[in-house]
């Protein structure tokens, strides 16, 4: 205790070096916590933009369904009403919608292309995947009282050179094998965030597919939103108890999209690479201070030893006074760290989507509270580390060599 | 109590050894106020040094109660120093972040048998005792040299030690502050009959002295012993 009190007043001896050496750690706590927030909004930003527009949070499929999706196969579908009735007893869901994805042909009077389609029931897959309708370049979303409408990415509609209110020929062919066609009045474009489908991807109402592809109350794809406090896990497991005899598959989305999941993870190593470049920053400003203490105080030391102190009390002496240091600096970047983070989370950064054109997101850095505890520990562990070098070297001197030096 | 054999010690520098000591014998008895004369460089610190365990010789052995001292590990020797030794600086040596009473009390840091209250009556009638009362919250940086000088005394006798070894310790005062740290050191000798062993180079200083060893180029040149009562 009475070598705390000593270091704490040490601490205030060179007011100027106390304050760089605290503001230098406050800054590093700051940008590890500020940067692991910004890093952390935008993986949460990332899944939640996946959920939101595409996977929803449980998707159910007929096994096997998911190996051979490239082929966009008809005959592994599912009578809705089946799942329906099936996860009626099931607690903690809010939602469920039926898609149908399938292949297609659009034709114009001059031009066609490949569609990649996906068949929604708009009213619950808006419920579930609120975002889909975002990204809408021109005109509008579909609406649950459309039938017969299209909403395409715009490459698919320049490339058919259609604008709003145009109609356009859908063929496809069927379950069974027929080629089927409708017609289809294009109702919006939108850009697609992802890359391979960007292309071919459109919208049409989920009665229109059936219908088009001989498909009654037929799905290819059940998608589930679960209420916010339930826990996805055990629903999942009641679900596979309930389906998993019948030969249907269901998945989370973190299953579902495991290469995102990936790519998110790594991101989380910026925050490590961060941290450890401020690490080292952090180790050698202490380092360098406590050798400059040391060196300044060398008659001191001398005198300490002198009456009686031991190797351990000086060791001690300069390490709680380093500590001190880290604590302190640590603790003032904490706090203005969690502000920063709180402050622009409520702001938000509003940024552009790779690629897209005017379309924005707002990303919202979160405060992680694992990345706190650790900027801390950090924080003191750094300066532990690096004042026990000095202190070491202060308490090995030699008490006649320490006393006499000026 | 204190004896030191046929003590030399060698310091190296660079490729040179300066020998300090070249041979000492001496023995303190319990309750002297001795002082070790000379001119510069005579080996005076050099003695203390070797007398207050803060170094070991080359040759020979210094004693303190039957325990040859060169024999000991650095944390034997600080429980030594701490223990039966008294230290008084030419500057003092006050810890500048701490005041009167705390530079004091620092000395009790691995006391564990001493109840604070003993500790608190031994420092406060000291402090008293060297006549700075009204100063137990000044900081050194707020006393004048004669008044550190006094703390400086405190500190080293308030572990009640066996010696106090003081290196010069009216050199960075005035003549008439000196004489009053001179008295109250022979006042503490008197009081509490505490072995003084102090160096300096001041005639007047030695005149103190009830013992005066005279060192020269590292050994004893002469050796008064007096009785000035």
């Amino acid at each position: 205790m009475k070598l705390l009190k000593i270091a704490i007043r040490n601490t205030k001896r060179n007011v100027r070096r106390t304050a760089v050496t605290i503001v230098t750690i406050a800054i590093g706590v700051f940008v590890i916590i500020f940067a692991g927030g910004v890093v952390k909004g935008f993986q949460n930003e990332t899944i939640v933009q996946m959920i939101e527009t595409r996977t929803g949070d449980i998707q159910i499929h007929k096994t096997g369904y998911r190996e051979t999706l490239d082929m966009l196969p008809l005959d592994l579908s599912i009578k809705f009403n089946d799942v329906l009735n099936g996860v009626s007893g099931i607690k903690g869901l809010k939602e469920i919608s039926g898609r149908i994805f399938f292949s297609g042909k659009l034709a114009t009077q001059e031009e066609s292309a490949v569609l990649f389609g996906k068949a929604i029931d708009v009213a619950k897959e808006i419920a579930i995947c609120p975002r889909v309708k975002d990204n809408m370049v021109i005109g509008e979303f579909l609406t649950p009282d459309d039938k017969n409408k299209i909403v395409l990415t715009k490459d698919l509609a320049e490339r058919l050179k259609i604008n709003i209110g145009d109609s356009l020929l859908l063929f496809a062919t069927s379950q069974k094998g027929a080629i089927n066609a409708t017609e289809l009045i294009l109702k919006g474009v939108f850009h697609s965030t992802l890359p391979d489908s960007n292309k071919k991807l459109g919208y049409i109402p989920l009665k229109t597919a059936q219908e088009l592809l001989l498909m009654d109350g037929m799905v290819t794809e059940v998608v589930l939103k679960k209420e916010k406090n339930y826990d996805i896990n055990k629903i999942v497991g009641e679900m596979k108890n309930k389906f998993s005899a019948h030969g249907f598959e269901i998945n989370t989305w973190r299953e579902l999209e495991q290469v995102i999941i990936q790519m998110v993870e790594r991101q989380g190593l910026l925050s490590i690479v961060v941290s450890v470049i401020l690490f080292i920053i952090v180790f050698s400003t202490v380092m360098n201070t406590m050798l400059m203490v040391v060196l300044e105080r060398t008659n001191e030391i001398g005198t300490l030893m002198a009456i009686g102190f031991k190797r351990i009390h000086i060791l001690t002496l300069f390490v709680f006074e380093g500590t001190l240091k880290g604590f302190i600096g640590g603790t003032i970047g904490t706090v203005l760290g969690v502000i920063a983070v709180y402050i622009v989370n409520l702001r938000g950064i509003p940024l552009c989507k790779p690629g897209v054109e005017g379309v924005t997101f707002i990303l919202r850095p979160e405060i992680d509270l694992k990345l706190i505890i650790l900027a801390l520990l950090f924080s003191v562990g750094a300066a532990v580390l690096a004042s026990l070098y000095p202190a070491n070297r202060g308490s090995k001197m030699n008490p006649v060599e320490a006393l006499r030096s000026v | 109590m204190i004896s030191v054999q046929n003590v030399t010690k060698d310091y190296k520098l660079g490729k040179t050894i300066v020998k300090a000591l070249r041979g000492v014998s001496l023995d303190i008895e319990n309750g002297e106020f001795a002082c070790i004369s000379g001119p510069s460089g005579c080996g005076k610190s050099t003695l203390l040094n070797l007398i207050g365990c803060l170094d070991k010789p080359t040759t020979g052995k210094v004693i303190i109660d039957d325990e040859d001292v060169g024999k000991l590990n650095a944390n034997q020797l600080a429980e030594i120093r701490n223990r039966k030794i008294g230290f008084i600086f030419q500057s003092f040596n006050l810890i500048p972040v701490l005041n009167v009473y705390e530079n004091i009390e620092m000395v009790f840091m691995s006391w564990k048998d001493l109840p604070k209250e003993e500790m608190n009556k031994r420092i406060t009638s000291l402090i008293e005792e060297v006549g700075l009362k009204d100063y137990l919250k000044h900081k050194p940086g707020e006393l004048s040299g004669g008044q550190m000088q006094r703390v400086s005394i405190a500190r080293a006798l308030v572990t009640e030690p066996q010696v106090v070894l003081a290196d010069e310790p009216t050199a960075n005062l005035d003549s008439k502050t000196s004489k009053i740290i001179l008295e109250i050191m022979v006042n503490m000798n008197n009081r509490h009959d505490t072995t003084f062993i102090f160096s300096t180079h001041d005639p007047i200083v030695s005149e103190y002295a009830k013992r005066e060893i005279n060192l020269f180029d590292g050994v004893i040149k002469s050796e008064i012993i007096e009785d000035r009562n």
